[in-house]
């Protein structure tokens, strides 16, 4: 039943019941919204939300300076010359400083030494500048302190001490002039100061040695360049022994075939496969304790030769007779050298020089080496002085005893009595704990510092970043000490211009020979040491060592990525694969094929010696009875969680009081059953035959200079196609590596790993083959594994080979890699979506791909994968702002740096002047202390690359594929008598 | 029409069209049995495994996945080529078995179909998951865009794009045609009720009449001559990913022809290996008959043969060229660190199909059943050994590596599995399996009472 008023009413009730009802009426208009209210709420909206967004951002302004200063341009690099020193090697460096920040090092090419080389570690040390762990502020006993409490309360206690009782300053070798003033004045205060020298490797037997013939401490001068005929017993000078920097430089003098056809003839007897027995010619394999027999034979074959006096026979005359005669006949252009670190051995090798007519050749004493002056018997002496409580004080600069002090020294024992120690140190080491007072010391490139390297040859340090932390360099520290106050670069500023240089205005009153010093980073005083060797006398060294060793020998080295371990808190460096074994992140009893399969043992198998446990490495080239294993491991990395890297193997060797010995004899190896993935970047060690590394002996190369690059001239008459060549009308970018000068040191891959921003990936993603660097170097094994003496080695770098018809560029489907206009194969990281399909078929494999997010790049939350704290706001301070940081997903690889080609061309355009070739150095090339990598425009006909192109020896790796690359190789050419290695198969297309 | 007494009748036990229409609809009748809700329910849970994998690999990234520097691709493309040539018995069956006029295809195309459909589905998973900046993937469409970038027209991973696009495309459309009647049948048989409306809606208004049938058998056609080439073109597009490579192993001019056999091979396996548990489980033996699996297996040894002859032509080819890395790629995939997925290949593609040169195991549901799945493994190791065995070890010893999947890949796998089931158990429920108005067309003529008659008259 229903009312209605109206025909309206009474339709529309049908409806709905209650659509008579007013209210409901204006619901609903009201809530039905036309066009114009849906643009007025949606106008609305869009503003409140524009407004709401913008007033919660705090406002920040970017206030630019009232004076610009001169250097800092935004967006152009300064360098700034200094000097990496770290304890071990000196190496004079320039740095580039972008916006205030460091981000890159380059070798100092005014350096007659290096020539302007670096090595891993120097390029690697940067990154140590943006550690986190570093200690922050000055401490007592574990308390944050301030610099002027710091100071008053060690005043108070160092004028507490007594004068019969000693303070000892333990430092690692100071070479600085104006730190030894310092020093001085430490001294005058306090008379009861001693400066103890505690090096991280000792090379007390060598200087010991000298001081027997010289009559001081010295390490003579040794010049690989003037040498015809280099022996080297167990000394890897290419790779860890004293500066091998400025070793390899030398070295390669005489290794180049392109300018002289001179090459020298290098052998080496050493128990383990080393970075420099793996270059050399001749390769002879002895146990570490047979080494001072095989050096006595050698000296008596030589003697019997030139007529000198004998010492007893020792058995190995007839082995060393090939190595005598050859050196006899280079007489006065051979060089021997030895790892020994017994005084009476190195005797023997300076008497072997000494009848070879080197002293003032191939060894000079006119300049001698200020490095690595620390005497062992000082150390132990400190170490009993201790003991005694004859000592008031300890004070700690940049030594880290208790990782340094041989290992039957404990230093927590020790200074536990001491009533001042005092750990001065830029890293959070091991002596930290143990002592009262760490006084945070400035990273090199923080401070001021002068350096002499080797008589007459100084070098200058100087600050490329404000402190970051609230840190000061040792002058800083200990000047107040003694109550001066003065800057540091006064003070070595006055140092320098009263004792090594006049300060005189050169073109202008503005140009001061100080600043033009400071400028070049390195100076040359004629100052020469007038030392003067006596002849040897036999009988000084009849009483020579005569143990016998043991039937299993343990040998410990140093690593050529870590050395010493100093840098061990070093990403790139523990990142980097070691050049022999090809393994990082960790070290590991390496062991002979032979012996691990006497013993059962696979490559990771965990084995005990002492208590150590490490797992086994595999090591064709070693000697049958030797484990060796690394030195500089076992230390804790904190960032970004504390992890220790490897154990450290100290304890397996035994000290006498008279010297550190690097060798020991072992007994009882348990094998555990457990085993450990060991993190390498190569699996397979064999070149299947492949024309890859092409080499020749010395011989056939004299006959035919093409000789082991045969296949180049029949791969080139083959290159047709019915395609058209692309031209390249303006340059043509190539590269050339000399395999022959290449030793294999990895500085360039550190150096490519800095320029680049290429990410650390870690252990973890190591093992999955995961690793990210830009530029490899490949090591194959050739000849038979069984045969540790025959066993020879060669490398190649291998980076992106810039095809100029690139496999990778025509399957990209996105066409994010394709061809410059300049013969560079490009990435467009914003382009590419990640298949990976450029990546399967590129013959070289040298793409990597962002497999997480490594870097921080990716925009998705809570996925990066940064195990070793890369992405931290400090470490990323060393990124170079002018290369991209990839994000996840994408493929990337080696670019020629191109950021430095485009820097170039751009200036050169400014100028309106031509480039020249050599103003574009890549940071491989400029890194390489052996120069072995050129780089230039091979459509200019002056340059290097396009003289090279021409070179008999060049040739492209696997050329036959015909994709044309832009990096060509120079064959290996080795001194040895003939060549025997079974021909390369190369065939490609029938 | 005459048709030969020695011909197997295609339809047995004698059907009428409405015993037909009762037999094909009778699944989707009624509630679903317990052994439905069973299937799907695991069908389910692989998808969700699936499904937690996939992002994982969008998340974290394809470090998630085994692979390395040196092998780019792994499971991911395996599985890719796999599902994609899986897919191709379908379009064979109904497109090319139709220009050729093949009746028996009636009663399994509509299957087939599906199954392409769904393959390509899962197929076309991977290609996208694969890539590291999934987000960005719309990258390989040729699209105008400001930045005046365009695609790469020389690489066969955008081939694929189309190529994959189109069949998909097709196939779906043809699958649908053949279902229109079908559903219009379904329809007409509900009462009046939501489904009835919504296959009402998908029927198109079908009303049987000539001329819709008229049009029916035309488009079925030009889908046919549309789908045939596709079925040849698709794999070898995808074949192209390897053959235009530099890889020994991959850089094989006899990729095409011999991928297209593959998929065929691979693909009939797939339909043999589903219908014989369907026909079973629908109660089709009727439709699905003996003859119709030996129809199949006789396409199987065909193609398994072909991919035989294809393998040894590799072999002889990397022998007779004379180029080390080619010969060294062969010998490792028969003797390198991976020789067991090749022997498994080899092994399950080569050897177990030539039993079907018997027909007592050509006509063994058992055995044809257990055949099946071996070439369904041996198919899946094929494309293994073809890219992971070639990547491993390729020109430079430095960078060989070996490559084992990840837990997250192995995911992604039966997430793929997952798809395809529930989308297959759907399927059956919801869609006659059998293409009931097919069926009825070869009934007068192939109907086991036809050919009994035919028989009669003879005598």
């Amino acid at each position: 039943m229903k009312y209605w008023k109206s025909l309206e009413e009474y339709n529309n009730a049908e409806e709905k019941d209650n659509a008579h009802s007013p209210t409901e009426k204006r619901v609903k208009s009201v809530l039905k919204s036309d066009r114009r209210d849906f643009l007025k709420l949606f106008g609305f909206g869009v503003a409140s939300a524009a407004v709401m967004a913008s007033c919660e951002r705090p406002v920040k302004k970017a206030i630019p300076l009232l004076i610009q200063p001169e250097e800092i341009r935004p967006g152009v690099s300064s360098f700034y010359a200094s000097t990496y020193y770290n304890g071990g090697e000196a190496v004079p460096v320039l740095v580039k400083v972008r916006d205030g920040r460091p981000i890159k090092i380059e070798g100092n090419e005014q350096c007659q030494l290096t020539n302007g080389g670096t090595s891993a570690q120097v390029q690697a040390s940067l990154l140590n500048l943006y550690d986190e762990s570093r200690p922050k502020n000055p401490t007592f006993n574990g308390v944050e302190i301030s610099w002027s409490d710091a100071n008053r309360a060690i005043i108070e206690k160092l004028d507490s001490i007594p004068d019969e009782k000693d303070i000892i300053f333990l430092t690692h070798t100071i070479i600085s002039p104006s730190i030894k003033l310092v020093i001085d004045k430490l001294a005058k205060k306090y008379p009861n100061i001693k400066v103890v020298i505690l090096d991280s490797v000792s090379y007390s037997g060598l200087r010991e040695a000298y001081r027997e013939i010289v009559g001081v401490s010295a390490i003579p001068f040794y010049r690989f360049d003037k040498a015809k005929t280099i022996v080297s017993f167990g000394a890897d000078f290419l790779g860890t022994w004293i500066t091998p920097t400025a070793y390899t430089n030398q070295y390669v003098q005489n290794r180049k075939l392109q300018h002289s056809q001179q090459l020298s003839k290098h052998i080496q007897y050493e128990s383990v496969l080393s970075l420099s027995g793996s270059n050399a010619d001749d390769r002879y394999v002895i146990k570490p304790s047979e080494q001072h027999k095989y050096i006595r034979s050698l000296f008596n074959r030589i003697a019997e030769l030139t007529n000198n006096p004998v010492l007893p026979r020792a058995g190995f005359e007839k082995e060393v007779e090939n190595t005598a005669q050859l050196l006899v006949k280079s007489k006065s252009e051979s060089l021997v050298v030895a790892s020994s670190n017994n005084k009476d051995v190195q005797l023997v090798v300076f008497g072997i020089n000494q009848m070879l007519g080197s002293m003032g050749t191939t060894i000079s004493l006119d300049n001698e080496l200020k490095l690595y002056q620390g005497r062992d018997t000082d150390i132990f002496s400190f170490a009993k002085n201790c003991e005694e409580g004859a000592v008031g004080a300890v004070v700690c600069y940049d030594s880290n005893p208790a990782y340094n002090l041989p290992s039957s020294i404990n230093f927590k024992e020790l200074i536990k009595d001491i009533k001042l120690t005092i750990n001065i140190t830029s890293q959070n080491d091991e002596t930290n704990p143990f002592c009262q007072f760490v006084l945070p010391l400035n990273h090199y490139l923080e401070s001021w510092n002068d350096y002499e390297v080797a008589s007459g040859m100084y070098s200058l340090s100087q600050p490329t970043i404000h402190p970051i932390f609230n840190s000061k360099d040792i002058h800083q520290i200990l000047l107040p000490w003694v109550g001066e106050q003065v800057k540091t670069h006064d003070f070595i500023k006055d140092y320098w211009i009263s004792n090594i240089i006049d300060n005189q205005a050169l073109e202008n009153s503005f140009v001061t020979s100080w600043k033009r010093v400071l400028s070049n980073g390195v100076f040359y005083s004629e100052k020469k040491n007038n030392l003067k060797n006596k002849l040897l006398d036999t009988d000084l060294i009849l009483n020579s060592v005569d143990e016998s060793g043991g039937e299993l020998e343990f040998q410990a080295y140093h690593s050529v990525a870590l050395g010493d371990g100093k840098l061990a808190n070093n990403p790139w460096l523990q990142e980097l694969p070691d050049p022999v074994s090809k393994i990082c992140w960790d070290n590991y009893f390496s062991v002979a094929p032979s012996l691990a399969q006497k013993n059962r043992w696979k490559q990771g198998d965990v084995i005990e010696i002492k208590g150590v446990r490490l797992p086994v490495c595999i090591q064709p080239g070693q000697h049958e009875d030797v484990i060796a294993a690394a030195l500089g491991y076992g230390r804790t990395m904190l960032t970004p969680d504390p992890e220790t890297i490897g154990k450290n193997v100290k304890h397996l060797l035994n000290n006498s009081s008279t010297g550190i010995c690097y060798y020991a004899s072992i007994s009882n190896v348990k094998t555990t059953g457990i085993t450990y993935e060991l993190a390498t970047t190569q699996m397979h060690h064999n070149m299947e035959g492949r024309a890859l590394i092409r080499e020749t002996s010395f011989n056939e190369y004299l006959k035919d200079a093409a000789s082991g690059n045969e296949m180049h001239e029949i791969v080139e008459h083959h290159h047709t196609s019915l395609y058209k060549k692309h031209e390249f009308k303006g340059h043509h970018w190539a590269m050339f590596i000399d395999l022959n000068s290449c030793t294999g040191c990895n500085a360039c891959v550190v150096a490519c790993s800095a320029e680049n921003n290429v990410p650390v990936v870690g252990r973890d993603e190591v093992r999955r083959s995961h690793e990210m660097h830009w530029l490899r170097i490949d090591r194959y094994y050739t000849q038979s594994p069984n045969d540790p003496s025959k066993i020879s080695v060669v490398r190649q770098p291998v980076m992106c080979q810039h095809c100029d018809n690139a496999p990778c560029e025509n399957v990209c489907p996105v066409a994010a890699t394709n061809h410059s206009s300049e013969g560079i194969n490009q990435m467009a990281y914003n382009r590419c979506i990640g298949t990976r399909y450029c990546n399967n078929n590129c013959p070289y494999k040298v793409r990597r791909f962002n497999w997480y997010d490594y870097t921080g790049a990716d925009s998705i939350p809570f996925n990066r994968k940064d195990a070793t704290g890369m992405t931290s706001d400090l470490k990323r301070l060393v990124l170079n702002p002018d290369v991209t940081v990839r994000a996840k997903g994408v493929i990337e690889k080696c670019s020629f740096c191109i950021q430095r080609i485009q820097e170039k061309k751009l200036e050169a355009k400014k100028l309106a002047s031509h480039l020249k070739d050599g103003d574009i150095q890549t940071a491989c090339q400029q890194a390489c202390p052996a120069k072995a990598i050129i780089f230039g425009d091979i459509n200019d006909p002056k340059s290097e690359v396009s003289q090279l192109i021409k070179d008999p020896r060049a040739y492209h790796l696997l050329e036959e594929l015909h994709t044309l690359p832009s990096v060509g190789y120079l064959t290996k050419v080795r001194n040895v008598e003939s060549h025997n290695s079974i021909k390369p198969k190369y065939k490609n297309h029938s | 029409m005459y048709i030969s007494p020695i011909r197997e009748p295609l339809v047995t036990g004698s059907k009428s069209y409405k015993q037909v229409t009762d037999d094909i609809t009778k699944p989707m009748d009624g509630k679903p049995g317990r052994l439905w809700f069973v299937g799907l329910g695991l069908a389910l849970l692989a998808l969700m495994l699936g499904g937690v994998a996939i992002f994982v690999t969008v998340w974290d990234g394809i470090g998630s996945w085994g692979l390395n520097r040196t092998i780019g691709w792994g499971w991911g493309i395996t599985n890719f080529v796999w599902w994609v040539g899986i897919g191709h018995a379908g379009t064979f069956i109904s497109a090319i078995l139709l220009l050729f006029r093949q009746k028996w295809r009636t009663s399994i195309n509509r299957s087939a179909e599906a199954m392409t459909i769904f393959a390509v589905m899962c197929a076309g998973l991977f290609p996208l998951l694969h890539m590291g900046r999934l987000p960005l993937g719309f990258f390989v469409f040729p699209y105008p865009n400001t930045r005046d970038l365009w695609v790469n027209f020389n690489s066969p991973l955008l081939w694929d794009v189309f190529a994959i696009s189109t069949y998909f495309m097709v196939s779906l459309l043809f699958w649908y045609m053949g279902l229109i009647p079908d559903i219009a049948t379904i329809r007409d048989r509900l009462k009046r009720s939501f489904k009835k409306k919504v296959y009402a809606v998908l029927s198109f208004g079908w009303t049987g009449s000539a001329r819709h049938w008229a049009r029916h058998e035309s488009m079925s056609l030009i889908l046919a001559g549309l789908a045939a080439p596709l079925v040849l073109s698709v794999h070898s597009i995808v074949s192209m990913d390897f053959a235009t490579s530099v890889i020994p192993g991959w850089h094989t001019t006899i990729f095409p022809p011999y991928f297209v056999a593959g998929a065929v091979f691979s693909g009939f396996a797939m339909v043999l290996t589903l219908m014989i548990i369907t026909r079973k489980a629908l109660n089709l033996q009727n439709y699905i008959t003996v003859g119709h699996v030996e129809s199949m297996n006789k396409v199987i040894i065909a193609t398994g043969s072909i991919v035989g002859i294809a393998y040894i032509t590799e072999l002889f080819m990397a022998w007779y060229s004379g180029v080390v890395y080619e010969r060294f790629a062969f010998v490792n995939r028969a003797f390198g660190p991976y020789w067991w997925a090749y022997w498994i290949m080899m092994t399950c593609n080569v050897i177990t199909p030539q039993l079907f040169w018997f027909k007592k195991i050509r006509r063994n549901l058992a055995a044809t059943f257990i055949i099946s799945i071996f070439v369904n493994i041996g198919m899946w190791f094929e494309r293994f050994v073809i890219i992971v065995t070639s990547l491993h070890r390729d020109f430079l010893p430095s960078s060989w590596a070996m490559y084992s999947p990840t837990w997250v890949e192995v995911g992604v796998y039966l997430g793929t599995f997952g798809l395809f089931f529930t989308l297959f158990f759907l399927f059956i429920r919801f869609f006659p399996v059998v293409a009931i108005a097919e069926v009825k067309s070869v009934l007068r003529s192939s109907g086991e009472n036809f050919v009994r008659k035919g028989v009669e008259n003879e005598k």
